[in-house]
């Protein structure tokens, strides 16, 4: 008879270093394993990339959207202030008028003042229409914003009210009364106010501000940058590891309208690769590359910190050591954000992840395998403007 | 190439090196995922994935103790986790002493190798996975508790259940001739 632990022990002994027999096409098996898992791998790495930068973009264009708009509502703030202002001297200006008409009662005297406060009061009511026509319209849009406004200092002649969006309808109400009661004089004053009324001047002051806006956008800038690189070799190769590898370059920048810029340079980059075709670990391949960006920009945000999305393509013209890759390895697609921060009138620094999609094969036609190298990188570099830039003073 | 060499070279990826330590201990641990799996076709995945494991782990490897007893540690740990992605159960049993009668060691040393992994085979999984661990691998229940997360009662019942088996088995054997 068998005891329980003698059992143990004898399957133990027999199992011992015993040796099974395995399948012939096993080990071509986990190669292919490891391939795929190699291959899964590298495409969700290529897919977060993808949705990293896609989360930049959107993120960058909110974050500049929202700033455009809270700085349209500023202005607007600007206007809608000076509004009640304006109605006030009106108002004094109109008592005025009528004290001095009817104080004085020798026209012959009085002509020359006449046709000046005819005039005066003609632009003050051009303006009162004007002002409470544009406030009518900017009421609808930015009404909500009213009570976030800075309230009217109180030395000023505007009426003390408790908030602005009364003030607006108060001046709604006078503007209707108004407006019946003087429309045809309006009219006929129409041609002198256009030429004479404060809110002409303000328009040639804006149209002036617009052409400063144009100019501050140099057309002409360069970009100087150097990049940490991350090779990543397609199909993964068994035997080779990617290593942390560079990319130097300079890049002319032209801008095109407020939003668009195009893009060319040179640019040289190293990549790092080990393995046993390529290279060893004490000597590992520095695959070289002379490259020249094409690249198109679309410009979101404005002020300090400006976005622009670039993408377009690098044309390969060298590469080096030759053999086993092509002396020209073809084009890539580019993509990459790039995070811009003023630091003087003429010079900015910038930061740009980018990823750089190989589209052709980078191996020569006796080699059996075709090679694909994407890059993910960061361009970290200095912009200068060629152009000074106007201060809008 | 000895296997310090051999490790170095796996840790550096270099296939040649990876071909080798194939070549070397492939049979021995498919012995290990025949044990475990239920058929053939499982063993072979087990023995995949125990290798593309261990070429993926090997830089953990502190040349402390045994490789070959590392080697087979990580195809145990594989094969058990294959299993448990087949979401095999193992479920306590009455604890009740099962009298059954032990074959001579005679008869048990007249099987080969061969007969007895197909002995193990016929066991059900739960049971094959707790005597390979504690028979055969050495654990003890309440390492094979921690392992398995199932009672230490539980470990011990199925031993026993499957020593059961074994045993009837084996006089089953000794009762049919050829």
């Amino acid at each position: 008879m068998i005891s329980d632990n003698q059992m143990d022990e004898f399957f133990k002994d027999r199992f011992r270093d015993y040796p099974s027999t395995v399948p012939e096409d096993m080990w071509g098996r986990i190669i292919e394993k490891k391939k795929r898992d190699r291959m899964f791998r590298l495409f969700f790495l290529r897919l977060f990339t993808v949705v990293i930068l896609s989360l930049a973009l959107v993120g960058g264009y909110f974050i500049f959207n929202q700033k455009k708009s809270i700085s349209v509502i500023g202005m607007d703030s600007t206007k809608i202030n000076h509004t009640p202002v304006i109605i006030d001297s009106i108002k004094s200006s109109e008592s005025n008028l009528h004290t001095r008409q009817d104080q004085v009662k020798i026209p012959q005297i009085n002509e020359e003042n006449k046709q000046t406060s005819q005039k005066k009061k003609a632009q003050i009511v051009y303006v009162n229409e004007f002002d409470h026509a544009k406030m009518n319209y900017q009421h609808d849009e930015a009404s909500s914003n009213f009570n976030n406004l800075p309230k009217i200092q109180s030395g000023q002649t505007t009426p003390a009210t408790p908030t602005d969006s009364n003030v607006v309808k108060e001046n709604n109400k006078e503007d209707k009364k108004d407006s019946a009661g003087k429309k045809p004089f309006v009219k006929a004053a129409a041609p002198f106010l256009k030429a004479n009324t404060p809110d002409s001047t303000q328009n040639k002051d804006s149209k002036k501000s617009e052409t400063k806006n144009k100019s501050d956008n140099p057309k002409w800038f360069l970009d100087l940058y150097a990049s940490p690189d991350y090779p990543f070799v397609s199909p993964p190769p068994e035997d080779e590891q990617s290593k942390l590898s560079y990319a130097i370059g300079i890049k002319l920048n032209r801008s095109l309208g407020k939003h668009f810029s195009i893009k060319t340079g040179i640019q040289y980059s190293q990549v790092i690769i080990i393995g046993d075709s390529v290279g060893s670990p004490e000597n590992p391949l520095h695959l070289k590359r002379l490259d020249l960006p094409v690249l198109a920009g679309y410009l979101i945000g404005n002020g300090n910190l400006k976005t622009t999305i670039n993408g377009g393509f690098v044309f390969n013209l060298y590469t080096w050591p030759h053999g086993f890759f092509k002396t020209n390895t073809g084009v890539s697609l580019y993509l990459g954000v790039n995070f811009e921060t003023k630091i003087s009138e003429k010079f900015s620094l910038f930061g740009e992840p980018y990823y750089r999609y190989q589209l052709t094969s980078m191996t020569v036609s006796s080699v059996a395998i075709m090679k694909f190298i994407d890059i993910v990188g960061i361009n970290i570099g200095a912009r200068y403007y060629f152009k000074k830039k106007h201060s809008g003073k | 190439m000895n296997e310090r060499d051999l490790i170095h070279g796996c840790i550096r990826k270099d296939t040649n090196a990876q071909h080798t330590l194939f070549g070397k201990y492939a049979g021995i641990l498919m012995t290990i995922c025949r044990r475990y799996a239920g058929d053939q076709h499982e063993a072979e995945d087990m023995l995949q994935e125990a290798f593309i494991s261990i070429f993926s782990h090997i830089n953990q490897f502190k040349f402390a103790g045994s490789f070959e007893g590392w080697l087979k540690r990580i195809t145990v740990n594989t094969a058990i986790k294959i299993l448990q992605k087949r979401k095999v159960r193992i479920i306590g049993i009455s604890n009740e002493q099962v009298e059954v009668v032990s074959p001579d060691f005679n008869i048990l040393s007249d099987l080969n190798t061969g007969d007895l992994l197909k002995l193990i085979n016929q066991l059900p999984d739960g049971y094959r996975m707790i005597f390979n661990l504690y028979a055969i691998e050495g654990y003890s229940h309440d390492e094979i508790a921690t392992m398995l997360k199932i009672k230490t009662a539980t470990s011990r019942s199925q031993l026993s259940k499957a020593r059961a088996i074994l045993k009837d088995k084996i006089i089953l054997l000794q009762k049919i001739p050829g």
